[in-house]
């Protein structure tokens, strides 16, 4: 059996697929378990349910890397009727679904355990959602068709918004409720624009296409400019919706705030950034069919300026700490906007990479505080019967460095890479994107691209201080409560995040395993389509 | 009918989709609304079908087509009657819970409709004044009638310039009108004309050679809706107890 590239790629897409099914299997064993103690059975598909899928993400993960490490050429193949296109941009994406994906799938198993215990349905029903989740963002770096990517983008948002609502509580339902009306609405706009791409064909001699390789040709040309530009702006209003960007974000904080902690790292780090790869895709097209990125560049650099200022005071203000990392979301998806924007080699690369960082660092933001959340019975005394409600008193934890050591350290230096403070990856990328900007700035100064930066360093040093404060209260201090015993299951995936982390601050790894700067330089390279200046 | 004919009488149909539109943005009861969306998917079927005898289209694909619009026709006010009466049921708090609420439930889903209708005599009140809401829908087709006939202005999709006009008008409207209404069930309707206005496009406008890829996206689109219909609506209605919007706001987004 040969494992080429695309044999590798159908692996990762058989692989959450199959674990999606198969985590029901125990459920039949239940019904022949009469014998043993209704305890034992509800632990056993429990543990099946969890092997299998933490099993699934770390193969997952090492097939990834593994298609990484071949020579990268653009693969085509078909997948039963549905021809997938895999390239460097495709495999960088791929890479970041795969690492938060495996970290994520090891909190699940806890997570329910404390949450749905006794509840042995609705945990197969969550892990076989989080599995289907986890084939639909790895589907949507390796399709072809914009017309079957939409759809790909649509089942994220069916398997995401199932696993909001399996949770079954009013907060629940309402967060699920905005966020599936609000993208789904945004989404039309995205389809609309692809059909405004399809017919902006209509004067080409060939058979039209809505296949992102052959639109990203010479021939694209031909297309008619004004139906091109239209298509693009409807496409970013309608991804950009899903993608977090402002003023189209007002369900990011629900969603991200109400759902389990393992489903937040997954939405925050990767499902954003799954909307911004189709983003990415339909950049090179325009770019292609305009023969300059000066259009894409103007409206990307106006809608990250946009998300910027919009996050900055969301952020500063005191909000529950889940929601105020979503409204990170909302800053950094901007950042990456703003260096997409910007244009050239390097903001490009800057903002491909702070794609990766802001996806590892999220990651592990989220899922260290659900290790609090788990841990801390300090909610439960701050939630006092007759004590007045009041915003984020919801979760009032404090000295949770003192009480659990690891975690709280670990949200202390998270915190800090998450802001943009040196020596973490999220500064390393923010360099290179206003580096970038300065470049540019050099070659051809002008009073715009002067205004963005300037709006751009100031929104990020303001943030730095929102965040700090926020993560002082909780982290420093005496505990109230004695919180149970970190468990190495819990810290492990932190401090691999955290490894990931430090590691992308210093340096990108240009050699070994997995060779980023190669992979990042030809995603640049695929996303400028051989027009950047 | 020859086919210029087909084509000028499916315009027609697509410009009564955007005067239904307009009739659903400034009624104030939603049992009315709720009719106007299904007057407007039988008009949306008939475009459809109009446009599927026209030379050089695949009849038996949009044939197909047309089923869609006929069969959420049908389906969603059981479906949005549904997801009302799980409010009523969790206000009214009849059952005691669990195998109670299932009986209350089964037993309140025989005169759904008629229950629900009476619920939504009701509803259905907007923000802003009928004259200002009117004035807006105006302005936002007087801007999509604009925006698609500048698009196509000499170009060879020139043709197609009424029915983009009238999608996107259709899109807008959709938008305005989930902005505008006090209660989700309008809000769900306002979402179904959006979806509308997608319907339409995939069939007059997007080029012949890709209509099938469209046309699968609105199966997915359909799936979205029913999801939404099914579990999400209902689920939100039994747990804030309300369909209006300020019931449901508990999160500041």
């Amino acid at each position: 059996m040969s494992l080429s590239p695309a044999f590798l790629a159908k692996l990762l897409l058989l692989l959450p697929l199959s674990a999606a099914a198969l985590v029901w299997l125990p459920m039949l064993g239940r019904l022949s378990g009469r014998g043993r103690s209704a305890q034992a059975r509800t632990r056993a598909p429990n543990r099946l349910q969890d092997y299998i899928t933490t099993g699934t993400s770390v193969i997952s993960t090492a097939l990834t890397l593994a298609l990484a490490a071949t020579d990268h050429k653009p693969q085509h193949f078909p997948v039963l009727f549905i021809d997938m296109d895999v390239d460097s941009l495709s495999i960088y994406f791929l890479i970041l679904v795969g690492v938060v994906a495996m970290m994520a799938s090891f909190y699940i198993g806890p997570y329910l355990s404390r949450h749905h215990e006794g509840k042995p349905g609705r945990q197969a029903l969550f892990y076989s959602l989080f599995n289907l989740f986890h084939l639909t963002m790895v589907l949507v770096p390796m399709v072809s068709n914009l017309v079957i990517l939409w759809i790909g983008i649509e089942l994220t948002t069916i398997t995401s918004t199932a696993l909001i609502v399996v949770e079954g509580t009013r907060r629940h339902f309402e967060a699920a409720w905005k966020y599936i009306v609000i993208t789904s609405t945004g989404i039309i706009f995205a389809l609309l624009g692809t059909l405004f791409l399809a017919l902006a064909q209509s004067a080409t001699p060939t058979h039209p296409s809505m296949a992102w390789p052959n639109l990203v040709v010479p021939i694209a040309h031909h297309f008619n400019p004004s139906l091109v530009r239209l298509s693009f702006l409807f496409v970013l209003v309608g991804y950009g919706t899903k993608a977090g960007l402002a003023p189209m974000h007002t369900w990011l904080p629900d969603a991200h705030g109400e759902a389990a902690y393992p489903v937040s790292a997954l939405l925050s780090g990767v499902l954003l950034k799954s909307a911004l790869y189709v983003i990415l895709r339909f950049i090179t097209i325009t770019n292609a069919s305009l023969g300059n990125a000066m259009f894409t560049s103007n409206v990307m650099l106006i809608t990250g300026l946009i998300s910027l200022v919009f996050a900055t005071p969301l952020i500063l203000k005191r909000s529950p700490f889940k929601r105020t990392l979503a409204y990170h979301s909302l800053e950094h998806m901007g950042i990456i906007s703003v260096g997409i924007g910007i244009g050239g080699p390097i903001a490009l690369f800057g903002a491909l990479l702070h794609v990766l960082n802001h996806g590892v660092t999220k990651s592990l933001m989220f899922l260290a505080y659900g290790n609090v959340q788990d841990q801390y019975p300090a909610r439960a005394a701050s939630m006092a019967p007759g004590k007045p409600s009041r915003a984020g008193a919801e979760d009032e934890y404090v000295g949770v460095i003192r009480a659990m050591p690891a975690t709280g350290w670990m949200l202390a230096l998270g915190g800090l890479a998450l802001v943009g403070s040196p020596p973490f990856s999220i500064f390393l990328s923010e360099l290179i994107i206003l580096w970038g900007g300065v470049h540019r700035l050099i070659q051809a100064p002008g009073l715009w691209l002067t205004f963005s930066i300037a709006v751009f360093v100031t929104s990020i040093t303001m943030i730095f201080g929102g965040l700090v404060r926020h993560l002082g209260r909780m982290l420093l201090g005496e505990p109230d409560t004695c919180p149970e015993r970190e468990t190495a299951r819990r810290i492990v995936p932190l401090l691999l995040l955290f490894v990931l982390v430090l590691v992308l601050g210093v340096t990108v790894p240009a050699a070994g395993l997995l060779n980023l700067q190669r992979l990042l330089d030809q995603s640049v390279h695929i996303v400028c389509g051989g027009i950047c200046r | 009918m020859s086919g210029p004919l087909l084509d000028q009488f499916a315009v027609v149909m697509s410009y009564l989709l955007i005067i239904i539109a307009l009739l659903i943005s400034a009624t104030r009861t939603l049992t009315l609304i709720v009719r106007l969306y299904q007057a407007q998917a039988l008009v949306l079927t008939s475009v459809v079908l109009i446009t599927a005898f026209e030379p050089g289209r695949t009849l038996v694909a949009l044939g197909l087509l047309a089923i869609l619009p006929l069969t959420l026709a049908a389906i969603v006010p059981r479906l949005l009657a549904r997801a009302t009466l799980h409010a009523t049921i969790a206000r009214s708090g009849e059952h005691d819970g669990g195998v109670g609420r299932l009986r209350y439930v089964t037993s309140a889903q025989r005169g759904a409709l008629n229950e629900a209708k009476r619920i939504w005599l009701r509803h259905g009140g907007s923000r802003l004044p009928v004259s200002l809401s009117a004035a807006i829908d105006m302005f936002l087709i007087a801007t999509a009638v604009l925006a698609a006939y500048r698009l196509a202005a000499g170009k060879s999709v020139g043709v197609v310039a009424p029915s983009l006009a009238a999608s996107i008008a259709l899109l807008l409207q959709g938008l305005f009108t989930m902005i505008n209404k006090n209660d989700i069930v309008s809000q769900i309707i306002g979402l179904l004309v959006v979806d509308q206005g997608l319907f339409l496009a995939a069939v007059r406008v997007a080029p012949a050679e890709l209509a099938y890829l469209f046309v699968l996206s609105l199966f997915l689109y359909v799936l979205v809706t029913l999801v939404i219909l099914l579990w999400v609506l209902p689920g939100l209605h039994r747990t804030s107890s309300t369909i209006e919007v300020v019931g449901n706001s508990t999160l500041k987004g």
